[in-house]
């Protein structure tokens, strides 16, 4: 079947994009009274798509939110022009149901309410290739990731180390399509930005932790542009050096900003939000470039922001505590 | 048998009908197809966005018309064919390259600005009127064209 040209794909992403929430909307949803009003005023915005009250009344939030991410994710997947580039945005899925079925294999559990439909691989074949211990199918980099984990788990079981072997697969994958393709544009800067970004903040949780390097090394992930080398280095680094050591490459400023202010403020949180407004900086620069998959991602992740910051609200409230409203794509 | 000044006529009134109208057949391609991807979502929208589909249509029509005054300048409406000497037959040629060129990057140009115009469309209905003021800017330079080429072909005496 022929792909859909760009200008068709942003065409019925431009319409996609008016039903996204916008900062307003996000707002009352958070000023509402309670969890109740909160998802009624949701649902008042078409989020969620086709769901009846009924389906909603017994239900949690997280389900209206997976209806709508799965819904935006096979929409998107359907009609984009470069489903090779496209897919690498939608291996989080993949990677994510990777480790609960081999976690639920280990726990001799089944665990549907956990997998994410939406991602590149079909969840039926993911499951089969776990379940059988058969990844010749699955792409290069997670074949091989995979049948090392499988050895290791002969030994001892690491949880922690498998989650971060697979997580290295991926970045490992996106970096081998990029190469392929000789791919120069926003997506190389956005997994760059990532990994950059997810690096440094490996650093900073091995510190914390009191690990060491070697146990820092397995963390790390390819696809950026600082060395690995110079993460490690950082771990025996004067933490009020950190920033300075990692300012290298076109990401190295950001993160080494974002650094000094978590060393100034000793605020963690301000690791991941910092990367999160960086990357989305990425896709707004490229939103309006209608000739790319600029607008087409940026929905995706648009989309992806917007649940993250229903589930940050809906947890709040019903914690009972205030939060500063998270940033939305649109 | 036709002169050489006879066939380079025919060939400036085919660049002038041909690239105008490939140039606008692209930006009209272009335009459509985001069109296309707009009204398969929100069909209500399908009068401004086929205004804004047809705008880069008209570099075609400029072409077409000074084609048409070349091939009627030297008798093929009538049946008669004027035998041109080379060099009017050069001046006829070089009458339909402004409208050919301008005609064939403005059309698609302007069916690049139309498709952003429907995006805007999509998203504010209620802006679609500045969507069409900044592609008809890019028409600008196709009709200068259009007048450089309807002054040159009839400056040229047969």
């Amino acid at each position: 079947m022929p792909h859909p040209s760009y200008e068709y794909a942003v065409g019925r992403i431009s319409v996609f994009s008016r039903r996204m929430l916008t900062a307003a909307q996000l707002r009352r949803i958070a000023e509402a009274t309670d969890v109740t009003e909160a998802l009624a005023l949701l649902l008042e915005t078409g989020y969620g798509g086709n769901l009846t009250p009924a389906q909603v009344v017994h239900t949690e939030i997280d389900y209206v939110i997976r209806a709508q991410l799965q819904m935006s994710r096979k929409m998107v997947w359907e009609l984009t022009p470069d489903p090779d580039l496209t897919s690498l945005f939608l291996l989080e899925v993949d990677t994510h149901n990777i480790k609960t079925f081999l976690k639920a294999r280990l726990m001799g559990i089944e665990a549907p309410d956990v997998l994410i439909e939406g991602g590149v691989f079909p969840l039926d074949f993911l499951k089969d290739c776990v379940y059988n211990k058969k990844y010749d199918k699955l792409p290069d980099a997670y074949r091989i990731a995979m049948n090392k984990i499988e050895i290791d788990l002969q030994r001892s079981i690491d949880p922690l180390l498998f989650s971060a072997q697979i997580d290295c697969a991926m970045f490992k994958h996106i970096k081998s399509v990029l190469d392929k393709r000789e791919e120069e544009g926003f997506v190389r800067e956005y997994f760059t930005l990532m990994a950059d970004f997810q690096n440094a903040r490996s650093v900073i949780r091995s510190r914390m932790l009191n690990w060491n390097s070697d146990k820092l090394r397995p963390m790390l992930l390819d696809c950026g542009e600082i060395d690995h080398s110079v993460f490690i280095e950082g771990m025996d680094t004067p933490l009020e050096q950190l920033g300075a050591k990692l300012n290298r490459g076109p990401n190295g400023k950001l993160i080494s900003q974002t650094i000094e202010e978590y060393v100034a403020t000793g605020n963690v949180p301000i690791l991941k939000r910092r990367m999160e407004t960086a990357l989305m900086n990425v896709l707004r620069a490229v939103k309006w470039d209608v000739s790319t998959l600029g607008p087409i991602i940026g929905y995706l992740m648009g989309r992806e922001a917007e649940a993250k910051a229903l589930r940050i609200i809906f947890g709040a409230k019903r914690a009972g505590f205030e939060i500063e409203l998270p940033e939305l794509y649109a | 048998m036709l002169s050489l000044g006879t066939a380079l006529a025919f060939a400036g009134a085919a660049v002038a009908a041909g690239f105008a109208g490939s140039g606008s057949a692209l930006g009209v391609g272009i335009a459509g197809q985001a069109g296309s991807g707009v009204v398969s979502e929100d069909p209500d929208k399908f009068g401004n966005v086929l205004v804004l589909q047809a705008l880069p249509g008209t570099q075609g029509i400029y072409g077409l018309l000074i084609a048409f005054i070349i091939v009627l300048n030297i008798g093929v409406i009538d049946g008669n064919i004027k035998d041109l000497t080379t060099a009017q037959g050069w001046a006829l040629f070089f009458a339909g390259l402004p409208i050919g060129i301008a005609g064939f990057f403005s059309g698609i140009y302007q069916g690049k600005v139309c498709a952003a115009g429907i995006y805007l469309c999509a998203k504010r209905p209620e802006e679609t009127g500045k969507g069409i003021i900044m592609a008809a800017m890019v028409e600008t330079y196709a009709v200068l064209a259009l007048l450089i080429s309807f002054i040159m072909v009839n400056g040229v005496k047969l």
